[in-house]
């Protein structure tokens, strides 16, 4: 069965943005190694599910970069990726997922549409910010594996990612970035 | 001068407790490259700071520890060392080999950094931890990151004004589970 994996940014208290949905601290300690190890990641994915505030987010992004071919190799390789791969989009209120290519939206409930998703041929779904889609989908059980870019910051009062969750993990790896940055991963255990 | 340690055992989202200060999600089959790694940290430590809530369960659950079958080298280490209670409520150390800082936390706490001797550690509990992140106190974090998530809990973040910047020193892994991350302070 297809992995459901969840590639986020953290910081060391578990959140995924500021108080105000800040995401500042991202950037300042991106590094070519993470950007490595980031594209290597999406290699072995072929979905991206996506919530409506991130989809929004990368759309016009991404759709941009699929028409620029002159940054450094790996990046033109992971826009081609992101655009390439199939995305799905979970949203009330979107009509219709327009702007990029290879997008629809979800057609069925959360549940419903990953666990099709999962017993269908194909490669891991990985799924990027979207902090509400990862909450639905970490209360359904549905996620495999958590892959935490753990950031070397505190931020008070910001948005936890593992909100109300309570859960046994499995620790599978780990890899550290030159910026300080340690991506932890885990796998999801269902308490029995 | 003397280094300020701080060692921790965190849930991954960060909490040091549940919401009531349950503590069953904490590992506790340590493996024995873990054990002899928690020695390195504690052999330059020559003074133990604790909160007094803290101080009330710590103190007699060590003494009676090494009293009994159970104790080990680091049982003896855990009693024999010196200690400083942080409080505002007593006014007279109850316990042995224990002496109570009871003014600005800052000042008592540069007051035994200036003093000789070895590395200091802080077990915590949280509200004194709190204060120490607060106030940029510590020189070494040693975070503990066990292998679960509870959701909601007591946090050692609590008062920050806005976000702390650290520095990682180093990242390990160990087969029980547990993952250490070592942080110094960074630029504010």
């Amino acid at each position: 069965m297809r992995k459901v994996i969840v590639s986020m940014n953290v910081t060391l208290n578990g959140c995924m943005a500021g108080p105000n949905g800040e995401l500042d601290w991202h950037y300042t300690r991106w590094g070519d190694d993470m950007a490595r190890a980031t594209s290597m990641q999406l290699g072995q994915a072929d979905t991206i599910l996506l919530g409506r505030v991130t989809y929004q987010a990368m759309a016009g992004y991404w759709a941009v970069k699929a028409r620029d071919q002159s940054g450094p190799r790996e990046d033109v390789d992971f826009a081609d990726m992101m655009n390439s791969y199939t995305k799905i989009v979970f949203s009330k209120t979107l009509v219709k997922a327009g702007g990029w290519q290879n997008t629809r939206l979800a057609k069925r409930n959360i549940a419903r549409e990953v666990m099709e998703l999962k017993h269908s041929p194909g490669r891991d779904i990985i799924i990027y910010g979207s902090g509400k889609l990862v909450a639905a989908l970490s209360k359904l059980g549905l996620v495999d594996e958590y892959r935490l870019w753990v950031h070397p910051l505190v931020i008070n009062k910001g948005r936890p990612l593992f909100k109300g969750l309570s859960a046994d993990l499995k620790f599978i790896g780990k890899t550290t970035f030159n910026s300080g940055v340690v991506l932890m991963s885990y796998r999801y255990t269902p308490n029995v | 001068m003397r280094k300020i340690k701080f060692q921790m055992q965190v849930t991954l989202d960060g909490y040091v407790a549940g919401p009531n200060g349950e503590m069953d999600w904490m590992t506790w089959n340590w493996d024995d490259e873990l054990k002899h790694y928690v020695g390195g940290i504690t052999e330059p430590v020559d003074l133990i700071i604790l909160g007094r809530v803290l101080a009330e369960g710590f103190i007699p659950v060590w003494k009676e520890r090494l009293g009994s079958g159970d104790a080990d080298e680091f049982s003896a280490k855990m009693v024999d060392t010196p200690k400083v209670v942080f409080t505002k409520t007593l006014t007279e150390s109850p316990w042995e080999n224990t002496t109570l800082a009871t003014g600005d936390i800052t000042e008592e706490v540069n007051k035994l950094k200036a003093q000789p001797g070895g590395d200091i550690i802080v077990y915590g509990g949280a509200r004194l931890a709190s204060a120490m992140i607060k106030h940029n106190l510590i020189d070494e974090y040693h975070i503990f990151i066990n292998p679960v998530v509870i959701g909601a809990g007591l946090t050692i973040y609590k008062d920050l004004h806005e976000r702390i910047n650290l520095k990682l020193a180093e990242a390990r892994a160990f087969a029980c589970g547990i993952n250490v991350l070592v942080y110094n302070p960074g630029q504010k």
